[in-house]
């Protein structure tokens, strides 16, 4: 089914594959309404892959709900395909923070789980989840559980399992956040090489700049709550992109724009850059 | 920086695994299979360890402050007793067993479909919540007595005190368990086109069973006092009632050798219990074994 989808889908590949229009989020608790999304507007290209950058409680993480359908908009809409999204859409992998593995199943079979619910043929999953936990260097662990793999392992076999069923849509939502440092380089490093040839759409959410304009074609910037694009930048380095292409110019020139974009909008103040901590901050704080 | 660098340069071609990640599988396994014997007897080691030391402490007891037999008896005058009286601590053990059993029963079966309530209906939880709270707090002891009187001699009001001392941690747990699993593997399940009865049985069932087995092992040797004290109150038979018997006829011999029944078939249910954790939930066994450093 995953894969009949995405061929129907290459055959109108001009039109934008998501349109997202005023979209608005508020949530009511008991006495206060937050605003989490305000109005905001874009599109995605088929094959794209679309970075979300911006400060904590900017509405990133809802508007990733709004995509995928598992929460209804305020106002605005959502269309993939021209149509517009009124349910949880199924056609996705997503990847969120918490690897989310189900602890009583062993990795090959949370990888293969992602079928258990549409239907797609067993041994062809099975097969294309040997082959991605290979990509990742798991093949020994996909036999055990869960509980026997790290972090950063965790992680990976989350990633695969949101693209074993080969879907036209990946959303992640900071799929690195709790991850350390060097692990984070080897993670996207891993990404490039899992979604080579794919042409899957991305949407990656993050509080990183820099792991931003490594992996994006297209990098929208956020500002604070509640959430409105503030600025939008075309990566357009060649790839594949190495962690060496962190230190040219280049580079440096994109996530200068993006910090000093931040630091207008009062998100990043420069007694700390890059504390996360210290990403909160009301907009006109200076 | 550099370094940062360097390791993710060198670990490109191939992906070969991260330091500290790399394939040691075989090796687990290799250790496993050796560790399992030796483990076994280890176990077994440190269970008879305080059994024997038990036992020291009691004829250490006995020879120091000079106890009367009929207030203390010699530990080998028990044993001595058990293989003795074998025949009628079997009848008597098997009454108790069964009581406490179908008790335990009665209250897994109860629990489940109550906790199940709880998890998925607020108003469910509101109104039962206090009747749990009250049924646990009121002294089963108090309530013994009532139940013999209401429902005679027999094994039904001991196995309902069973039900009623075991249901409490039971539900508790199961509930708990139930609602262990993470809000946010409810969307991925949605996004994988899960309905929500397969969320349910995929997903929330089985994240529930570690917690719902750790209220099974409070909740069967809870049974067997529930058991028990029901047939201190009033019983014609099991091994509360011998105990009883026994004692008014300053047969602590006995009194002592039903002791040690009881408690066999306390830790007999629990381990039942743990075998067949072992068995349905060997994803949860293995993480408790490491979390132990074993």
């Amino acid at each position: 089914m995953g894969q009949s989808t995405s061929e129907a889908l290459e055959a109108k590949a001009p039109e934008p594959f998501i349109r997202v229009t005023d979209l608005s989020k508020s949530y009511r608790a008991k006495s206060t309404i937050t605003h989490a999304l305000d109005k905001t507007s874009f599109t995605f290209r088929r094959g794209e892959f679309l970075s979300v950058v911006g400060p904590s409680g900017c509405g990133k993480s809802t508007l990733l709900m709004l995509i995928s359908g598992l929460t209804q908009p305020t106002t605005g809409a959502v269309e993939i395909e021209g149509e517009r999204v009124k349910s949880p859409i199924s056609d996705v992998g997503i990847v969120f923070q918490e690897d989310l593995l189900a602890e009583w199943k062993h990795t090959i079979d949370n990888i293969t789980m992602q079928g258990a619910f549409r239907k797609i043929p067993k041994d062809r999953l099975r097969r294309r989840a040997v082959e991605l936990l290979d990509m990742v260097g798991l093949s020994e662990f996909a036999d055990v559980y869960p509980h026997e793999l790290s972090g950063g392992m965790r992680q990976r076999a989350s990633i695969c399992r949101a693209i074993v069923h080969e879907p036209p849509l990946l959303l992640m939502d900071e799929p690195f956040g709790a991850l350390d440092a060097m692990t984070r380089d080897q993670m996207a490093l891993d990404i490039q090489t899992l979604l080579e040839g794919l042409g899957t759409t991305v949407l990656f959410i993050t509080h990183s700049i820099s792991e931003a304009v490594l992996l994006s074609d297209r990098v929208l910037v956020f500002g604070p709550p509640p959430g409105r694009i503030v600025d939008e930048l075309v990566v357009d380095l060649p790839r594949p992109r190495h962690l060496s292409v962190r230190e040219t110019p280049e580079f440096a020139a994109i996530t200068g724009r993006i910090r000093s974009r931040l630091e207008d909008m009062g998100v990043i103040r420069d007694r700390a850059e890059t504390r996360p901590g210290a990403l909160y901050s009301t907009a006109g704080g200076q | 920086m550099a370094e940062t660098l360097a390791q993710g340069a060198a670990s490109r071609d191939g992906f070969p695994p991260d330091a500290g990640e790399d394939p040691r599988r075989p090796r687990v396994e290799t250790i496993k299979g050796k560790r399992s014997f030796r483990r076994l007897l280890r176990e077994l080691g440190l269970y008879l360890l305080p059994v024997i030391a038990l036992f020291v402490v009691w004829k250490l007891a006995i020879l120091i402050f000079d106890i009367q037999r009929f207030l203390l008896p010699q530990p080998e005058d028990v044993l001595a007793t058990l293989w003795e009286s074998r025949q009628l601590l079997m009848e008597e053990s098997w009454v108790t067993f069964q009581e406490s059993l179908w008790g335990f029963l009665l209250a897994v079966g109860v629990a489940i479909p109550v906790a199940i309530l709880l998890t998925f209906s607020a108003l469910a939880a509101r109104t039962i919540y206090p009747v749990l709270v009250i049924s646990q707090v009121v002294p089963k002891v108090a309530i013994a007595p009532l139940l013999v009187v209401w429902m005679g001699f027999g094994m039904t009001p001991k196995i309902l005190l069973a039900f009623l001392v075991a249901f409490f941690p039971i539900v508790v747990n199961t509930a708990t368990g139930l609602n262990d699993l993470e809000p946010k593997m409810i969307y991925l399940a949605r996004s994988m086109g899960a309905s929500t009865w397969q969320t349910f049985t995929r997903f929330r069932l089985p994240s529930s069973l570690p917690v719902f087995f750790a209220g099974l092992k409070v909740g069967v040797t809870f049974a067997v006092i529930g058991a028990l004290v029901g047939e201190f109150v009033g019983a014609g038979k099991g091994l509360g009632h011998l105990t009883v018997i026994a004692m008014g006829s300053l047969n602590t011999e006995l009194v002592f050798a039903s002791i040690v029944v009881m408690a066999a078939i306390g830790v007999a249910m629990y381990v039942a219990i743990e075998l067949l954790e072992r068995l349905l939930v060997p994803w949860s066994r293995s993480r408790r074994l490491e979390q132990m450093g074993a």
